[in-house]
């Protein structure tokens, strides 16, 4: 992890919501807050040239004009100006729906409830994760993966857990803390896993994203 | 278009003492409009009766809709004759099958027009009428189909003394019979929109006191549980000051987070969705994704969606308008309600496939007892999917019998016009 600040730009209409988590983030040495905006076309305009790691932006952005854009859109707008963006996308809704597809549209994106974010383990964890190339999801919105059928039914409880944990941005060290269990426990349990869901892949928080969205489709068809 | 012939000839034939109304039974609601034809071609052509027949080819019977009124005074003496003895009869009774001699199938089947020489070849009078027209002299009559789009819906019959049917007088009668065709292709364009309209209406009121009812359940919602529950909530903060110790105040705070948790996160959102699912934004498909994990619980959904309505109804990217979607989701979530309130189904089957260029199709299958559709009461249920789908100009049909299973077939104009 490098000692560098995040540099973390907000995306958010609410303003109240808006002012808390830029206080929140501001608090805390490993981010720095550029810049925080409320509407979408203003973000688009200024934000590139701030240079950010890391947008969190509303999914639920507002505004009538023809050139608003809600979350999803702006972000997918903004990586295409600035490399290697992570988007945090900050919801009230706790619903897979509006998570699925995402892995299609964007790259290191993760998708946080806004009632989460009161959270500083979250939410640093989300954060740090996204950055780190990961897909980050909100603990809620997991805990409420339901696996009914499918390929997810032949994985074991504990395998499960190990899998609930990587979709929530853990690392390797993190799940063993979590589970209390060992490190090298962990990373068998998590190649099982991967052979499970048929995930190859030549890194490893590739394999961890592919991972997360094999889940996510699992749980959704399930 | 004109419905009225040249200027009337004769118009003080019309004085009403010296006129004996056809007896109105035999007459169809939109009598008076063939009856002006009627009125309106006897003063054209000058001719001493006219009578307009209407062809029911379903019930493969042609039957008199109306007649000019009868105003010499020699057809009134003989009338009253007549209704003295039959106090009943009734000049509009007439009626015979389309091809009851020659001449009617020439008329009703060829399109041509027909002279009938005497009245007694005519084949389908009775003994009586024709008895009738020879007391007053007419007995040749000159019969004339009236044609629309292609097919023969009426005739009109000219009777006069003369057997002589003049060139000109013939273009005029079937000249007439265009016109009357004209009026007749009104009418029943009238018709068709009087009832489109009341349909509409009707479909309308449906939609609206659907909406009312919705309103009607999220406002008292709010004004009982939500309110019932903050309420605790503000009571059980009121107790803060009277805390003996910090444990308890902790716990106190503890719980009416929890309370308020409670609230935001099921009664606020629960009534947020019953009035728009915002997460219809997604996409059709999505949202009934949703609705299934939702009551996935009660009863588990299974949804299948076919290659070409996955392209149509991309996630987050929808081609279907959101106005669609959101009629198509509440339209399944009606047939859903359905099914969890009356069919006892232990599983429910969507499907989503794309039927033609402009059209999708969802079908909403459930494995629950069934009921037979023919019984008026199984409608009842569906009154507002009727009227959801009606209102877009699509089309469903519901396929069930005792025992199960049930069928929902709805199809969609994918975009509205």
């Amino acid at each position: 992890m490098t000692s560098q600040p995040l540099r973390i730009a907000i995306v958010e209409d609410e303003d109240l919501f808006r002012d808390l988590l830029g206080l929140a983030l501001g608090r805390h040495e490993r981010f720095h807050v550029v810049g925080s905006f409320s509407n979408s076309p203003e973000a688009l305009a200024r934000i590139p040239k701030l240079e950010p790691d890391l947008v969190m932006l509303d999914i639920d952005l507002g505004g009538n004009s023809a050139s608003s854009m809600n979350g999803v859109e702006l972000g997918m707008a903004l990586q295409k100006q600035i490399a290697n963006l992570g988007v945090v996308l900050l919801s009230n809704h706790q619903d897979l729906e509006f998570v699925a597809g995402l892995g299609a549209e964007v790259q290191r994106w993760s998708y946080l409830l806004k009632k989460s974010v009161r959270d500083l383990k979250v939410l640093v964890r989300a954060l740090e994760g996204t950055a780190d190339g990961l897909v980050v999801l909100d603990p809620q919105l997991v805990a409420g993966m339901k696996p009914q059928r499918g390929v997810l039914s032949t994985l074991t409880a504990r395998q499960l857990d190990v899998l609930r944990l990587i979709a929530q941005g853990y690392s390797n060290a993190g799940i063993a803390e979590s589970l209390g269990i060992a490190a090298k426990t962990v990373d068998n349990l998590t190649n099982v896993i991967y052979q499970t869901l048929d995930v190859v892949s030549h890194s490893a928080s590739h394999a961890r994203v592919k991972a997360v969205l094999a889940y996510l489709e699992a749980v959704r068809s399930g | 278009m004109s419905t009225t012939p040249p200027e009337s000839t004769s118009p003080q034939r019309r004085s009403t003492d010296t006129v004996i109304p056809i007896s109105p039974n035999a007459l169809e609601a939109d009598s008076s409009i063939y009856k002006e034809i009627a009125i309106n071609a006897q003063d054209v052509l000058r001719v001493g009766f006219v009578q307009m027949m209407r062809v029911d080819w379903d019930a493969h019977m042609v039957r008199v809709v109306t007649a000019s009124d009868l105003y010499e005074i020699t057809f009134q003496k003989a009338l009253e004759q007549i209704r003295e003895v039959f106090p009943r009869w009734d000049t509009t009774r007439i009626q015979y099958p389309p091809d009851v001699g020659d001449w009617a199938r020439t008329v009703y089947f060829k399109g041509k027009t027909v002279v009938i020489p005497t009245l007694e070849q005519s084949s389908y009078l009775t003994p009586l009428i024709v008895r009738l027209a020879q007391l007053v002299g007419l007995r040749h009559s000159l019969i004339v189909p009236v044609i629309v789009d292609g097919r023969v819906l009426a005739s009109l019959s000219f009777t006069q003394r003369s057997p002589i049917f003049s060139d000109a007088s013939r273009r005029t009668a079937e000249s007439f019979a265009k016109q009357a065709a004209l009026t007749l292709e009104n009418a029943q364009l009238n018709a068709q929109l009087r009832d489109q309209l009341t349909r509409l209406e009707h479909s309308q009121r449906l939609a609206v006191e659907a909406e009312e009812r919705t309103r009607r359940e999220i406002a008292e919602f709010l004004h009982g549980r939500v309110q019932t529950r903050l309420l605790l909530v503000w009571n059980q903060l009121s107790d803060y000051p009277d805390s003996p110790d910090e444990t308890s105040r902790t716990e106190l705070v503890k719980k009416v987070c929890d309370e308020l948790e409670r609230i935001r996160e099921t009664d606020v959102r629960q009534a947020s969705h019953v009035l728009h699912p915002s997460v219809i934004r997604m996409g059709l498909v999505s949202a009934c994704r949703s609705l299934a994990s939702r009551i996935q619980d009660v009863v588990p959904v299974q949804i299948e969606v076919s290659p070409g309505f996955t392209d149509l109804d991309v996630i987050g990217k929808s081609k279907l308008p959101e106005d669609v979607r959101l009629i198509a989701y509440r339209v399944i979530e009606e047939a859903i309600g359905n099914t969890l309130r009356h069919a006892k189904a232990s599983r429910v089957k969507l499907n989503f496939s794309r039927v033609e260029q402009d059209t999708f199709e969802v079908v909403i299958q459930d494995d629950g007892i069934g009921f037979d559709p023919s019984l008026p009461h199984a409608g009842l249920g569906f009154a507002s999917i009727d009227a959801r789908v009606h209102a877009v100009r699509g089309s469903w049909f519901v396929n069930s019998q005792p025992h199960g299973p049930t069928e929902v077939t709805v199809r969609l104009p994918l975009e509205l016009h």
